[in-house]
């Protein structure tokens, strides 16, 4: 196939705006292409040589380009940059370029689509030493060969900014029909109709498309009297496009089910060509090949959650961070071991840590497991906001002190494939049960150093269970909870957003824009690089109605060397001794010094949630919960100005808690 | 086996004939001599060299391809007297090892699994004329200070070159049978020709040297020389610059 048809596909599917009209385009393209040239049409518009898991990169630089298109044209460098900085674009400049190219050559090759795809690999596999001159000779012998429109695709494509708009979806609904026998069929139904002449321009433009006629056809027939049509041939025609529009239907499904379990279009395109369909059932779940993440659906609450699953479901934290997929592999003693993000991305290498961990402690020869990787407080072992994870993304050289500095812990909560056996197809539970039995030494809840824990897990049949769970898990700093289906039929739907899972969140969008003064009552002992010094404080606010200190947070966060020497300076005299009163303070929790409220701290929080441990407002806005700040962090400033009963009140955290609701609710 | 010994001065000028075209080469040498084939990467110029195994002082070859890197060879053999004798052979780990008087080069041969193997295209060309590379290099350095391209017109009479840009103009007469003798004339030919390639072309072709020139109508050159007389012949071909409508 020449590259120039699919230059001409691209620029016709640029100018559409429909997805039907996109995949008319996509299957004209792709049934002139032979299997192999399937693949690769497939890979080359989705802007990519292999699969985007396996991370092969094509991306060139852009001024590789220029020079390559200068070698081409011997339009002066400046000349070129200029229009490509003029045209905001490397395809137009191309286009350009070429078009104007005041030099003949001795002679061309027509560009292929094979040639332009072993080339592009050529490129990305090159690197090292004299790399560039090759990669820029490859670049322009294309270039060189190319139409101006060629090399405006062409140039896109190798700069990764081939944008057309195709999405999964859409290749897959043109691989449906083009899997679909008797499609070609149309024309001649399309052939009886004609005979009504007026008809005759609108049956024409039918003809030139392919996805449409199904549409218009069935619309055409399935009211006869309004186009003019004969009742009994009408009739006819609609019994074949209906039972034909089933077929791509129930193609299509089986495309997606596979595209989930194994999300590489160009190589189902290519099997699907050269074998047929049937052949397809070959495609299995395989560790080292990512499968696409079950989602969960959302309700607004406990009850609503418990109805829709019947009466029980398995309650787990949901942790704020990225979900991983990791699929490990023993293979002659060797672990070969991949993350991989929900995008399908591999990751593997942000996480060395993690990686390790999961080695230690499996207990089996493959599986994929899943879980979600958040960030951890080193010393204090809280969660910390998710955004610090993606300071790891792209580290090559600090990851170690980043691995110190923003220790993550990956929290499993899935198994779906373990030692051979595909788990997809069984119900949570099992799954459940599969996870804790192949890694036996990993527990619930997070141990700082740990790196791996499981996710923390209850059976829940009523509503008070799930809402006091619920805030638990708002209180050791989680988004909420997800909510999963025990019922028999409880698979892991690859790729899908379906009601066996059900997110549950606080229904309010949470930022308190005023910073707290709270006072220190208690202290934790730190460990790690906070040994010998303190750990986290526990602080609380100042309830006016009974004079007395209530807790609100744990505070870990915020501090700098310089702090941590002064505090415990600062706290020295106010330690209460063992055994000793702790007055003014009421606490449900009892930290490892307790001491007496006099230290005011500026505080910064994410938002104030509800919590069964903390005692500010308690049953006051909720029975059995208090109030709580999520995220707190010190901002630095001590507040030496204010006595502790200057500090936040409690009334005040019960106002501010509305306030935030109210933003919501507006 | 490949062990030759060849002049330095013949070497050299094998070497700046390619140079101006490409840096590396895929040599293929045979029990006749040695050939040569490259095109540069935008296949604007191609050039097409033979050198008999008489030009040799010692040819002990069977037949193979090595990739070259000539522009590094030529450097080298810039130190060394014209008459002197250099030694090219491969050693053991296939690496080219080149020796001349007391000095000896150990380098690897260049990959040429990356090198395509043009064709010569089969070229119609009305006009021939036989004359000295001077006159040409005469209007080429002209031309250079006034354009970036010349324009070669051939009449049954003369060659007349020309080059204009703005307000400047060059135009240079050769006469037949006064600076040029007629080989073949068909029907007149015009074409015009980027100088950045066409002065390099003829550094390669070298001062003072019997030329034969082809030309057609917006059409490529081509250019013919022998060198190491008899036992070297080369030729080169340039593709015309595009006309602007």
């Amino acid at each position: 196939m020449l590259y120039s048809e699919l230059s001409e596909a691209y620029s016709r599917i640029e100018a559409q705006s429909s997805r039907l009209s996109m995949t008319d385009e996509l299957i004209d393209l792709l049934s002139r292409a032979n299997g192999p040239e399937r693949e690769m049409v497939i890979r080359l518009t989705k802007g990519e040589l292999r699969p985007g898991y396996e991370g092969v990169e094509l991306g060139i630089a852009e001024k590789l380009l220029d020079r390559a298109l200068y070698q081409v044209t011997l339009m002066p460098l400046d000349r070129i940059e200029e229009k490509r900085l003029l045209l905001g674009d490397v395809g137009l400049m191309a286009e350009d370029v070429i078009r104007t190219k005041k030099q003949a050559s001795l002679f061309s090759e027509p560009l292929t689509v094979e040639r332009v795809f072993r080339n592009l690999e050529r490129i990305s596999i090159k690197e090292g030493k004299d790399s560039q001159d090759l990669k820029l000779k490859i670049i322009a012998e294309m270039m060189h060969d190319s139409s101006p429109i060629e090399a405006r695709y062409l140039a896109r494509t190798m700069c990764q900014k081939l944008r057309l708009g195709i999405a999964d979806m859409t290749i897959i609904d043109a691989l449906a029909y083009l899997t679909t026998d008797g499609f070609e069929s149309l024309s001649d139904e399309l052939g009886a109709l004609v005979k009504h002449e007026r008809l005759e321009k609108d049956v024409r433009d039918l003809r030139s498309r392919r996805t449409a006629p199904i549409y218009d056809l069935e619309e055409l027939t399935s009211h006869p009297s309004k186009h003019g049509l004969d009742k009994a041939m009408a009739g006819m025609v609609l019994e074949r496009v209906r039972s034909l529009k089933e077929k791509i239907s129930s193609n299509r499904e089986f495309l997606v089910r596979l595209y989930n379990v194994h999300p590489d279009l160009g190589h189902i395109a290519r099997k699907l060509s050269e074998e047929g369909i049937e052949a397809l059932s070959t495609i299995k779940v395989t560790p080292g090949i990512p499968l696409r993440s079950m989602l969960g659906e959302r309700l607004r609450s406990i009850k609503d959650i418990l109805e829709k699953m019947g009466g029980e479901a398995a309650l787990e934290y949901k942790y704020d961070g990225l979900r991983v997929q990791a699929h490990m592999v023993k293979e002659d003693g060797k672990w070969r071991t991949k993350f991989f993000s929900r995008q399908l991305e591999d990751i593997t290498s942000q996480f060395p840590d993690v990686r390790k961990a999961l080695e230690g402690a499996f207990e089996g020869k493959d599986c994929i497991i899943e879980g979600e990787c958040v960030p951890v407080d080193p010393d204090t072992g809280e969660l910390l906001p998710f955004q610090l994870i993606s300071q790891r993304r792209g580290r090559k050289y600090d990851l170690d002190r980043m691995m110190k500095e923003v220790p993550v812990n990956l929290v499993l909560f899935d198994c779906l494939y373990l030692n051979g056996c595909d788990l997809t197809g069984s119900p949570y539970l099992k799954r459940r049960a599969s996870l804790e039995g192949a890694f036996p030494s990993i527990k619930e809840g997070m141990i700082p150093s740990a790196s791996v824990s499981l996710s923390v897990m209850r059976l829940v049949r009523s509503e008070a269970d799930g809402e006091s769970f619920f805030e638990s898990a708002l209180e050791v700093g989680c988004e909420g909870i997800m909510a999963k289906s025990t019922a028999v039929g409880s698979i892991y739907q690859a790729g899908s957003r379906g009601w066996l899972w059900i997110k549950y969140k606080k229904d309010y969008r949470s930022e308190i824009s005023d910073t707290l003064d709270l006072v220190v009552v208690g202290a934790f002992h730190g460990t790690g690089r906070r040994k010998g010094t303190y750990g986290a404080l526990l602080m609380a606010a100042y309830d006016t109605a009974s004079d007395t200190f209530v807790t609100t947070c744990k505070l870990g966060s915020g501090f700098n060397d310089e702090h941590l020497r002064q505090v415990p300076i600062m706290l020295e005299d106010l330690v209460v001794p063992k055994g000793g009163a702790w007055r003014r303070v009421r606490s449900r929790i009892e930290p490892d010094i307790r001491l007496n409220p006099k230290v005011v701290l500026e505080v910064l929080g994410s938002e104030i949630t509800f919590s069964p441990l903390h005692t500010c407002s308690m049953d006051r806005l909720k029975p059995g919960a208090g109030l709580s700040v999520r995220f707190p962090r010190f901002t630095g400033r001590f507040r030496n100005d204010k006595g502790p009963e200057q500090a936040t009140t409690a009334q005040e955290m019960e106002s501010m808690y509305s306030a935030q609701r109210r933003t919501v609710s507006d | 086996m490949f062990e030759v010994e060849i002049k330095v001065e013949s070497l050299r000028t094998v070497f700046s004939i390619l140079t101006p075209i490409v840096g590396e080469v895929k040599l293929s040498a045979d029990k006749d001599g040695w050939k040569i084939r490259a095109v540069d990467p935008a296949h604007v110029a191609m050039v097409d060299l033979g050198l008999l195994k008489s030009a040799f002082e010692r040819y002990e070859v069977d037949p193979m391809e090595l990739g070259l890197n000539v522009e590094r060879l030529l450097e080298h053999l810039k130190s060394a007297k014209g008459d002197d004798t250099v030694l090219m052979k491969l050693d053991p780990d296939n690496r080219l090892v080149v020796s001349m008087s007391n000095l000896t080069l150990k380098m690897p041969l260049v990959d040429t699994s990356g090198f395509s193997d043009p064709k010569v295209p089969n070229l119609q060309l009305p006009v021939g004329l036989k004359l000295n590379s001077g006159e040409l290099q005469k209007g080429l350095k002209v031309s250079a200070s006034i354009s970036d391209y010349i324009t070669f017109d051939c009449s049954q009479e003369k060659l007349v070159m020309t080059s204009s840009e703005d307000l400047s103009s060059m135009t240079l007469d050769l006469l037949k049978g006064k600076d040029y003798e007629e080989v073949s004339f068909e029907k007149p030919a015009k074409s015009s020709f980027s100088l950045d390639y066409f002065s390099q072309l003829m550094k390669g072709v070298g001062t003072n040297r019997d030329i034969v020139l082809n030309l057609g109508n917006s059409y490529p050159l081509r250019l013919e020389f022998d060198f190491a007389e008899p036992n070297g012949h080369a030729r080169y071909l340039l593709a015309p610059r595009i006309e602007s409508s």
